[in-house]
């Protein structure tokens, strides 16, 4: 039976769409996770949710003007709706109110445009599939994945170059900036990466599922790390397993890829709480 | 990677030979959906490649150089529901239609190996030479 399905796994693995879906699928795992710590603790969870359904409708616009690359409209409009939200100061709509307002526009919005103008036969499928995630990951051609790999080593550099001012700047912003930081760049930096990867997310996981992508890891190494450091790392490696068996899984037992790597990385922080819970008992 | 990569590779040799390269009856949902797709959108790289699919029969009425109804060109069509679309056939030997075919949207399983042809000048593709199963 294991041999059948490796074998089976092997076959499936010949395909390069399947090989694409895997590199992408661990990359933006990997790149999520890292800013992901940074938004929990910023207490910006839901920046993502509210960004993916500006994706979802930049996405809508791009199918109705028949746009081959999706990315090359709904990439720069996301940055611009992420620099609103995490930079602009002075505003009359403020915080989630701002975030609940864009998110929701976008989202029926979106679906409207697809409704009116679409040609698809099977609307609700690809509407399904935006947001859900349901195969898309599986239909990527070799310029997507290179533009997405791309974004996500530009993302993981601009993390790993930027470590420690990221670091100051999410856990004391008025001290970083009394250091002599320019913690608005900083902000700045961080609304853009984070369009970035909500914007490749939504092939793996759908616009609807992206935050769970960026919080549940997070979350999860934080059940049992402490440090800055030990939390990003362990989110890191939850995050790349919990998108590399979510994968796997799928084409192996038929489930749509999305809610399957999110249901792993529910599980993860399931066991992740328990284990803290008892190291706390413990302790 | 390279590891994982041999280690399937390996797995590929030992496993059971399989009568057809790509037998989507076996495939989950998921990679149903996908390899169809790819299958439609990237043809020329399946051009040799023995298929076995299962699905629902239909037919599309041809149409002469003129545009008008061909009665005497069918083309025979596999629906599948897993994939939300559908793969083009043609048979192997003298079969005529409707006689020597099953009812529209019975099940079939049609085995045959992907080619392509042209029609009124223009480019197709189908699983050529099929036995069907009915």
């Amino acid at each position: 039976m294991m041999q059948e399905q490796l074998a089976q796994l092997a076959t499936y693995f010949q395909y390069p769409f399947v090989r694409y879906a895997f590199i992408v699928g661990v990359l933006v795992a990997l790149c999520s996770s890292l800013l992901g710590v940074t938004l929990v603790l910023k207490r910006f969870s839901l920046i993502g949710d509210g960004l993916s359904h500006v994706a979802f409708g930049a996405m809508a616009v791009a199918a109705v003007l028949k746009l081959t690359t999706t990315t090359v409209l709904t990439l720069p409009v996301t940055v611009i709706c992420a620099v609103l939200l995490l930079y602009g100061g002075s505003r009359r709509i403020k915080g989630d109110a701002a975030i609940a307002m864009l998110s929701v526009s976008s989202l029926a919005l979106g679906y409207l445009l697809m409704n009116v103008f679409s040609r698809s036969a099977n609307l609700s499928g690809d509407v399904c599939s935006i947001l859900f995630g349901s195969f898309s990951i599986l239909t990527l051609d070799p310029l997507e994945v290179k533009l997405c790999a791309a974004l996500s080593f530009a993302a993981i550099a601009v993390f790993v170059l930027f470590y420690h001012r990221i670091f100051a700047v999410t856990f004391d912003e008025d001290f970083s900036m009394a250091t002599g930081l320019n913690a608005r760049a900083y902000n700045l930096v961080i609304a853009v990466v984070i369009a970035v990867i909500v914007v490749l997310a939504m092939n793996l996981v759908g616009s609807l599922l992206i935050s769970a992508l960026i919080v549940f890891p997070a979350l999860s190494a934080m059940r049992v790390f402490r440090s800055f450091l030990s939390v990003t790392v362990c989110s890191a490696v939850i995050s790349v397993a919990c998108a590399s068996c979510g994968i796997i899984v799928s084409i192996l037992a038929g489930t749509p890829v999305g809610s399957t790597i999110v249901a792993g990385n529910i599980l993860v922080f399931l066991a992740c709480a328990l284990l803290g819970r008892m190291r706390g008992s413990a302790q | 990677m390279k590891r994982l990569a041999v280690l399937l590779l390996l797995l590929t040799l030992i496993s059971p030979a399989c009568a057809a390269d790509i037998d989507l009856t076996k495939m989950s949902k998921t990679m149903l959906f996908a390899v169809v797709l790819d299958i439609r959108s990237r043809p020329e790289q399946y051009l040799g490649k023995s298929v076995r699919m299962s699905g629902k029969f239909a037919i599309i009425q041809g149409v002469d150089a003129q545009g008008q109804p061909d009665p005497d060109k069918i083309f025979y069509n596999c629906v599948i529901p897993g994939a939300q679309s559908s793969l083009e056939f043609g048979v192997a030997g003298e079969l005529y239609y409707p006689e020597d075919f099953p009812d529209l949207e019975s099940t079939i399983t049609v085995e045959g190996v992907y080619e392509k042809y042209e029609d009124n000048g223009k480019v197709y593709y189908r699983v050529g030479q099929s036995e069907i199963d009915f």
